[in-house]
């Protein structure tokens, strides 16, 4: 029981007290020091411990580390230390709590051997990442937050129904691989959710964007991954996930082409880079399921130094839009090549640490005969360079050359400092992408199942080359058609989105502006740095800034929209939460 | 055409035939010209591909969304020296120079 206090979980829930009540310098501290505490206790814990609880009835298996729960407890930890040191800078005492609340959750996720367990984690993680959603407290995130809640809340409770259902019909809640059945397909539809399969993945380029610069850092780390982990563990040799995989890495890769928000733009080869390994895990062999591991362990790592690159760049210039971006490569080199060392390494560039990992589950699908697999997946990884490594970078910091920094409209724009603590988050990411790329075997001795696949073949490594070369022939052939346009797409997101608005109107909005609220200014924000010395205050709209109390507020007459942004999705949250509970009770 | 994609179309017209030549000598791929099939025209697929679909089915103007038109600059994330800069109460890094007439509540506006 001694060992429950080495629990991976602890050193982040502690940390989210503290990082609350200690000053902002030494929460810069535990920021740092409680990943690395848990990195060290999920090294001493190995891959042999088992600590039960009885709760109730139920044995419960509060702790398991196994070979499957350690390389994704190592990595969670690291990118917590990364996104930690990256967001020293920015992040305010609430969002640190509720990231390390997140990292905290997604460790206990991984490391539950149980479905009870599980489920709780699982719960907190969704609740503990809206608010690192929400802390970015702006209109956009607001909203955004409250549909992600949304998805989550009804992924909660069909993996809440599924274990019901489960238990009820096994008496067991062990979290071990599944029999296919209700109880299964319900835990499934439950994970694939998280992992942002295809159609049900629209919350995650919905709401990944609208966090802060460190909190998208964060998101991109956990949800999809503990999802991918719960994949492997319960439903390994699922064939239905090989379709749905290939499908979703072909998906991303598609509206990622589309995408003109660079964030965006990553988060659609989130759901690409994770279809890889959903595929690996329908494959089901123990090189694939490897290969899932290898893969969500290097795709932490490159998709962080990503997310930090454009976070930097978002930082900088306050814009995150290819169309209103262009020409800082000079002002922002540093940051570029930084970036591209994750671009390529997301690519699969042999050196880097997304060839080590990809070419596992390839070489799992050429071993299974699966070419239509491989032939899919290597389209994707084209797609993948195409758009992360060559749109992305080229619109973002290339332009006309020897006029700076201007947008589409060709106006300028001032390029600020980026602290050196980003840039040391970001080099510590760089190390590990080409760490892994020229050391796998270091990589490979984390994996669940033993390795002995050579990544480094010279056919290999020129068929790759090849590859490669050849899609940045056809981006250069195709360039006129890859300009960067300020359209958004449209996506499966559109019925919660868009669809009552049309059924019904803006009817109980209450908003009576002409301009569109994004436009507006913040009720109390004040420009800094402005020519005048005295910036003017701001139009106040909306109750946030009525006088008088709640309940004179309630009834004071409004022009702005409501006080809880998207009351409407919380509303439809409550709604459909309780009609699964409902549907739920009736499950015999 | 452009001198540029002149230079484009030439390097094409000399790599493909050199890459189905590597690839005969090496022996490795499934077969010869595989990184031209996979590489050069899965990559135009992808473009055309995508781009059509995108015209048919999924742009949309920026506004699309009315509440959640992204503008082109958010400037709450900027750090306080950059002239775009909006700072809130509770926004974290060096201290802001707040409006003292403006209200304490957040800033959903």
């Amino acid at each position: 029981m001694a060992e429950l206090l080495l629990h991976p979980v602890l050193p982040f829930l502690i940390g989210a007290v503290l990082v609350r009540v200690l000053p902002r310098t030494l929460g810069h501290v535990v920021m740092v020091a409680a990943p690395v505490i848990a990195l060290a206790e999920v090294l001493a814990l190995g891959t042999d411990t088992s600590i039960g609880l009885g709760f109730l009835e139920y044995d419960l298996e509060v702790l398991r580390a196994d070979a499957l729960s350690r390389p994704f407890g190592v990595v969670f930890a690291m990118v917590a230390l990364l996104a930690g040191i990256y967001g020293i800078a920015t992040q305010s005492g609430p969002e640190r709590s509720a990231a390390m609340v997140y990292a905290g959750a997604a460790m206990g996720v991984v490391f539950a051997g149980d479905l009870l367990t599980f489920f709780l984690f699982w719960e907190v993680k969704a609740i503990a990442s809206t608010f690192v959603i929400l802390a970015r407290r702006t209109p956009l995130s607001g909203r955004a937050g409250m549909r992600y809640l949304f998805v989550h809340i009804a992924g909660g409770k069909i993996l809440l129904a599924g274990v019901l259902v489960h238990l009820s019909q096994t008496g067991s809640l062990a979290f071990e691989s599944f029999e296919p059945g209700l109880a299964a397909t319900l835990i499934l539809i439950a994970c694939i959710i998280n992992a942002g399969v295809p159609p049900l993945h629209a919350w995650l380029p919905d709401a990944y964007p609208q966090a802060s610069v460190v909190g998208t850092v964060f998101l991109s780390a956990y949800t999809t991954k503990a999802a991918v982990y719960a994949l492997a563990r319960g439903f390994p040799g699922f064939q239905v996930l090989i379709f749905l995989g290939v499908f979703m890495a072909l998906y991303g890769v598609m509206f990622a082409v589309l995408e003109n928000d660079i964030r965006r733009l990553l988060a659609y080869h989130i759901i690409s880079q994770v279809g890889f390994m959903v595929a690996a895990v329908g494959i089901g062999t123990e090189v694939a399921i490897n290969g899932a591991t290898a893969h969500a362990f290097a795709h932490i790592i490159y998709k962080g130094l990503l997310l930090m690159g454009v976070g930097a760049v978002l930082y900088a210039t306050g814009r995150s839009k290819a169309s209103a971006l262009g020409g800082i490569a000079n002002r922002m080199r540093a940051a570029l090549v930084l970036y591209m060392v994750g671009a390529v390494s997301i690519s699969g560039f042999p050196l880097f640490s997304g060839f080590v990992s990809k070419e596992l589950i390839v070489d799992a699908a050429s071993a299974g005969d699966l070419t239509w697999v491989v032939l899919l997946l290597k389209i994707a990884s084209v797609g993948t360079f195409l758009s992360t490594g060559l749109k992305l970078p080229y619109a973002a910091w290339f332009g006309e050359p020897g006029i700076g920094p201007r947008g589409n409209n060709g106006a300028p724009f001032h390029v600020a400092r980026v602290p050196t603590t980003m840039y040391v988050a970001m080099g510590a990411a760089a190390a590990l992408n080409l760490g892994m790329g020229l050391f796998p075997g270091v990589l490979y001795d984390l994996m669940p199942f033993a390795v002995d696949y050579v990544p480094y073949r010279f056919g290999k490594v020129v068929e790759t080359m090849q590859i490669l070369g050849f899609t940045a022939l056809g981006f250069w052939l195709l360039l006129a058609r890859l300009g960067a346009k300020d359209y958004v797409t449209i996506d499966t997101d559109w019925p919660y989105r868009k669809m009552p608005t049309l059924l019904f109107g803006r009817l109980g909005r209450g908003d009576a502006g002409t301009a569109a609220p994004a436009d507006r200014a913040p009720a109390d924000a004040v420009l800094v740095g402005s020519a005048g010395t005295d910036p003017a205050p701001v139009r106040a709209i909306g109750p946030w800034s009525a006088p008088g109390n709640a309940v004179t507020r309630l009834f004071t007459p409004r022009d702005g929209p409501p006080p809880v942004p998207g009351t409407w999705s919380l509303g439809v949250v409550v709604l459909a939460a309780s009609a699964l509970l409902l549907l739920l009770s009736l499950i015999p | 055409m452009s001198d540029d994609r002149r230079l484009a179309l030439t390097i094409t017209a000399i790599a493909v035939p050199l890459g189905i030549g590597l690839d005969l000598v090496i022996d490795y791929s499934p077969f010869p010209g595989y990184g031209v099939v996979i590489g050069l025209l899965g990559c135009m697929a992808i473009i055309i591909g995508s781009k059509w679909v995108g015209k048919l089915l999924l742009d949309r103007p920026r506004d699309y969304y009315a509440d959640d038109a992204a503008p082109d600059v958010q400037p709450d994330v900027l750090p306080p020296d950059h002239p775009d800069a909006v700072r809130r109460p509770g926004d974290a890094g060096p201290a802001a120079r707040l409006d003292p007439t403006s209200g304490s509540g957040g800033v959903y506006g």
